[in-house]
């Protein structure tokens, strides 16, 4: 259906949206939990050590890669939970484990360090990471309402009043981070076994700046602004390519126009409001319902 | 009237005929070098249904508040709920033993709905029949029985049923107020914690809020405590008031011992010797 260079093009798109969903979770809360890359890197090792080391089949390989980097993630915020870390603190937190495990990789023989771990298995295709972030999107869309998704937004609205609402905050902020590291765990599995060969110095702060921009620009009030992120920049890097290496200095200008036009990101809160409100008044114009329903509430 | 010193340890009029539902003993709360409380008891749910707690800003007022509901834990002294010693117990679990409040200044959680506001606290507990039987919920789960809660909350306090799928910015200040409430009732307290809720209402609102807050405390039976500024509000709906001023209790007494005692005109006026001529 696709030319080999546009499925390879959206192959890795989706393969960056399910990361780009797993860094969006934490930040939803409002948490600065940036090891995205670490958890990264846990699933692509892991899965690519299961298929090629134990010729475990690539579905079971996927699944273990993100187990092991939701429980990566579920160790490091337990730990950062305990000391109560937060802000930037928690953010060097993360960071830390993230560029620790990339020199530790870097220097394992097991995986062969800096040289690369080589011979896995091709596996991912565009159907399975786009059949994959298919299932996420539906699930993102069902925690979004339910009561998980409420705590999670009632966390990043005020975490200190949430609490006093009989909310336990320490084990919902644990759930969403192992789900957020679970989903990069997955993102790692699928991209070993696209690219084939993996490098240590892949999984380094580079990648989380790429993963955090999509953020910068979609927004961080619904998770379909990481998506919407992810695919402009995707944009923007093809139609920047003819530049060669200004197209970083680009993708720099246009980032910093992003923060200074609008910092909020593309997609808020008050934007899907507005927009919901006018597709629900463009749909009930015809049945005659009265538009004041859709109007706030007169002081 | 109490003098200030025996003050500090005694418990509320008729505390002998009905044992107290909420004490706090000798509760100290220091910040480094400040001290916010010292020594400070007192017993709700003692022979009076609706006390109230007064003092200058800075008295310490709401870190008292903030104590009793586990937010800041005290640096000395205890806290029993029903006889159970609930010193350092975790938030989220003194709400779950029957302790609620509301906040100085509204805080409601503004990306939600104003009934997701109320279930997201009757879905985190269960309902006071159900914790006299022992039940618990993970509080991860929506429940029929929180749902019921919080349509029930909502109906005590009159909200109507238009705006509950507003969202808080979008309503009005004495809705907004009545949300806070709802929320606070909706897990069924045997004790609500009311931090200035008539600061901003006109006059025509704190008469409807007074008569709201006593119909509400017979409806679900609990022992309300409220602290505020506005005297007149405060002298018409406490039976049994203590005043703190620097962290420490000055008096305590019915309103009419209360407004009667210089000590606390001075407390709010300054001495006279303090005037400049």
């Amino acid at each position: 259906m696709f030319s080999s260079s546009v499925q390879s093009f959206l192959t890795v798109q989706c393969i960056m949206m399910i990361a780009a969903l797993g860094h969006y979770l934490p930040l939803s809360m409002r948490q600065l939990d940036v090891g995205i890359a670490g958890y990264f890197a846990l699933g692509a090792y892991t899965s690519a050590i299961l298929t090629r080391n134990f010729g475990v089949a690539f579905p079971l390989a996927l699944a273990a890669g993100a187990l092991v980097a939701g429980a990566g993630a579920l160790l490091i915020d337990s730990l950062a939970t305990r000391v109560r870390l937060s802000g930037f603190a928690y953010a060097i937190f993360s960071l830390a484990f993230a560029e620790s495990l990339r020199i530790v990789l870097n220097n394992n023989d097991y995986v062969s360090g800096s040289l690369g771990f080589v011979g896995i298995a091709s596996d991912t295709t565009l159907g399975v990471a786009a059949g994959l972030l298919a299932v996420i999107i539906v699930l993102f869309w069902l925690l979004d309402h339910s009561r998980l998704g409420q705590l999670r937004t009632a966390i990043a609205d005020d975490e200190f009043i949430t609490p006093q609402f009989g909310v336990p905050v320490v084990a919902t902020k644990l759930i969403i981070f192992t789900m957020g590291g679970a989903l990069g765990g997955l993102a790692g599995g699928l991209y070993a076994h696209y690219i084939v060969f993996l490098q240590p110095d892949d999984f380094g702060f580079a990648m989380l700046i790429a993963l955090q921009l999509p953020i910068v620009f979609g927004g961080l009030d619904r998770f379909y602004g990481a998506l919407l992120g992810t695919a402009l920049l995707a944009c923007l890097a093809e139609v920047t390519r003819d530049l060669g290496q200004f197209r970083l200095v680009f993708t720099a200008g246009a980032t910093l126009l992003m923060l200074i036009w609008r910092p909020t990101g593309l997609l808020t809160h008050d934007t899907i409001d507005a927009i919901s409100a006018g597709v629900k008044r463009w749909i009930s114009l015809p049945t005659g319902v009265s538009r004041s329903r859709q109007k706030p509430e007169t002081p | 009237m109490m003098p200030a010193s025996s003050a500090a340890s005694m418990t509320t009029t008729g505390a002998q005929a009905n044992p107290p539902v909420l004490a706090a003993h000798d509760i100290s709360v220091r910040f480094g070098g400040v001290t916010a409380l010292s020594k400070v008891s007192l017993q709700i749910g003692a022979g009076h249904r609706i006390v109230s707690i007064i003092g200058p800003n800075g008295a310490g007022k709401t870190t008292l508040f903030n104590v009793l509901t586990g937010v800041v834990r005290p640096s000395e002294g205890s806290m029993l709920l029903h006889g159970d010693d609930i010193t350092g117990t975790r938030q989220d679990r003194i709400f779950g033993k029957g302790i609620s409040r509301t906040f100085q200044g509204i805080r409601l959680f503004e990306q939600l709905t104003v009934e997701q506001n109320v279930t997201l606290a009757s879905f985190s507990v269960p309902g006071r029949q159900a914790r006299v039987e022992g039940k618990t919920v993970s509080g991860f789960w929506k429940s029929k029985d929180g749902r019921d809660r919080a349509r029930r909350a909502m109906d005590q306090v009159e909200l109507p049923v238009a705006i509950r799928g507003h969202k808080p910015p979008q309503l009005t200040l004495w809705n907004s107020r009545m949300v806070e409430i709802a929320r606070a009732i909706s897990s069924e307290p045997t004790v609500l914690l009311l931090d200035e809720p008539a600061a901003g209402l006109n006059p025509v609102e704190k008469t409807k809020l007074r008569e709201l807050l006593i119909r509400l405390s017979h409806e679900i039976d609990f022992h309300l405590v409220v602290v505020e500024h506005d005297m007149n509000f405060v002298m018409s709906i406490a039976e049994h008031i203590w005043v703190l001023n620097f962290g420490c209790l000055l008096a305590s007494g019915s309103p009419a011992e209360i407004q009667a005692d210089p000590r606390v005109h001075e407390a709010y006026l300054g001495s006279p010797k303090d005037a400049k001529p």
